[in-house]
């Protein structure tokens, strides 16, 4: 990789990162130090990394230091300003999203990671498998468990949509 | 592919996940059209789908970018800081040493000396000198009656460190006895600066011998001949400074009232030139 690619990347990865990263652990400045170091990490090993590859290269460095963060027991902080307020033009869309986030912290960092890598990045179960070090299977049934969970907790008695 | 109410679940979950291709989407399609109400089951499916949030962005990505050429500079620029801190460290200690060296005044008073009384001494007896004519004094006019030979009024100095003044007409050369320049002559002591007050301005009663003690002789000062411009004294009679002879720049010791110090090369071309400005202006 050289130099341009890696700045490249910079621009068109970067806030998707962050956005993964944030979502997972819903604090910007923790978000922040992650992406930083995910690409730092990515420019020190820059001459093993195929320019083409920077981005599974950078959700996978960013995914384990994410893990790493998180099982070091720093806690999750649901900050008001790390998600932010969509424009919503209708009450019921605000509802169910609000509701959502909440179902989403819910999940285990697992699988809010195999759920927003596939939703937020479009990965296949393969990819993610690489990023997350898992087989295609046990993502396809992680993410599989993850989206019954959500959408019990959509339909549970005191979220019932009107 | 088999799509029934009993594995619709999964296909649902992998129709949201995109994980099918054409015809089995259309298949999924189709199984909802012929069972209406697994339609909502599918609606909640969907509804756990997140949808990415364009407004959360990486703020401030300049940082993340990197510069190479810059970094290049960087090093350059933490060596050149270096290198300019050292030769400035180097240049001040320079200077620091030389004026110091220039600066440490060794204040020591060597000798009070009177005023000499000024005698009427025979013209012959003046001794010449590359410096300036000499007379001796009485005692040593004596002397030399008596013995026939010149007794040199020299003094080693004591050290190569002593003390001296920049006035010429104020130091008075020591060698060491039995190794002069003048070859062991009598007379020759080493003069070294006395704790006691000289009682008399043409002797010195202290001298270090050549093994290191002391002992007390007298040492006889040449008083400088000069001309009398005044008009009160006969012409022809000529006044006496109290000076000293100095054969040798950088080994003299400097009496009475001078402050003394410490020889550096400085110091050194400052007298020689002051020497020989005196040397070319002073009367004889």
């Amino acid at each position: 990789m050289t130099e341009k690619e890696y700045n490249n990347c910079v621009k068109e990865h970067a806030d998707s990162v962050y956005r993964f990263i944030l979502k997972n652990l819903r604090n910007s400045e923790d978000a922040r130090d992650v992406v930083q170091s995910a690409f730092e990490k990515m420019w020190v090993s820059r001459a093993a990394i195929d320019g083409a590859r920077c981005k599974s290269f950078l959700f996978t460095v960013a995914y384990h230091q994410m893990i790493d963060h998180i099982r070091k027991g720093k806690a999750l902080i649901l900050k008001e300003d790390a998600v932010k307020e969509m424009p919503v033009y209708n009450r019921q869309q605000q509802q169910t999203r609000k509701i959502l986030e909440e179902a989403l912290s819910r999940l285990n960092e697992t699988q809010r990671s195999l759920v927003l890598l596939k939703d937020y990045e479009g990965y296949s179960y393969e990819e993610i498998g690489e990023i997350t070090g898992l087989s295609a299977s046990q993502v396809k049934v992680y993410l599989h468990r993850a989206r019954i969970q959500l959408k019990n907790y959509l339909v549970s008695p005191e979220n019932i949509l009107e | 592919m088999q799509i029934n109410r009993q594995s619709y679940e999964e296909y649902f979950l992998l129709y949201a996940d995109g994980e099918l291709n054409e015809s089995e989407k259309k298949a999924v399609e189709e199984f909802i059209d012929q069972n209406p109400d697994l339609a909502g089951e599918m609606s909640l499916i969907q509804e756990t789908v997140f949808k990415p949030d364009g407004s959360i962005i990486f703020e401030n990505k300049e940082l993340l970018f990197k510069d190479s050429s810059s970094e290049r500079k960087i090093i350059y620029a933490r060596w050149f800081r270096m290198a300019a801190a050292a030769a400035l460290l180097i240049a001040f200690s320079v200077v620091g040493w030389v004026f110091l060296g220039d600066t440490n005044m060794h204040r020591e008073p060597v000798a009070i000396v009177k005023p000499p009384e000024v005698k009427n001494i025979e013209h012959s007896d003046v001794v010449s000198s590359d410096l300036e004519k000499k007379q001796p004094v009485q005692r040593l006019a004596d002397e030399k009656k008596q013995t026939g030979k010149e007794i040199p009024l020299v003094a080693q100095p004591e050290k190569k460190e002593a003390n001296k003044s920049q006035h010429p007409a104020n130091h008075e050369k020591n060698t060491q006895p039995g190794n002069s320049d003048i070859n062991n002559e009598p007379g020759v002591v080493n003069v070294v600066p006395p704790s006691k007050t000289i009682e008399s301005a043409t002797f010195i009663q202290d001298a270090v011998k050549p093994d290191g003690g002391r002992e007390t002789i007298d040492v006889a000062v040449e008083p400088r001949a000069i001309e009398n411009n005044n008009d009160d004294q006969p012409p022809g009679q000529v006044s006496y400074a109290q000076s000293f002879s100095q054969e040798s720049d950088d080994d003299m010791i400097y009496f009475a009232n001078t402050t003394l110090t410490k020889k550096t090369r400085l110091r050194g071309v400052f007298r020689k030139a002051t020497r020989y400005l005196d040397r070319v202006t002073s009367l004889q």
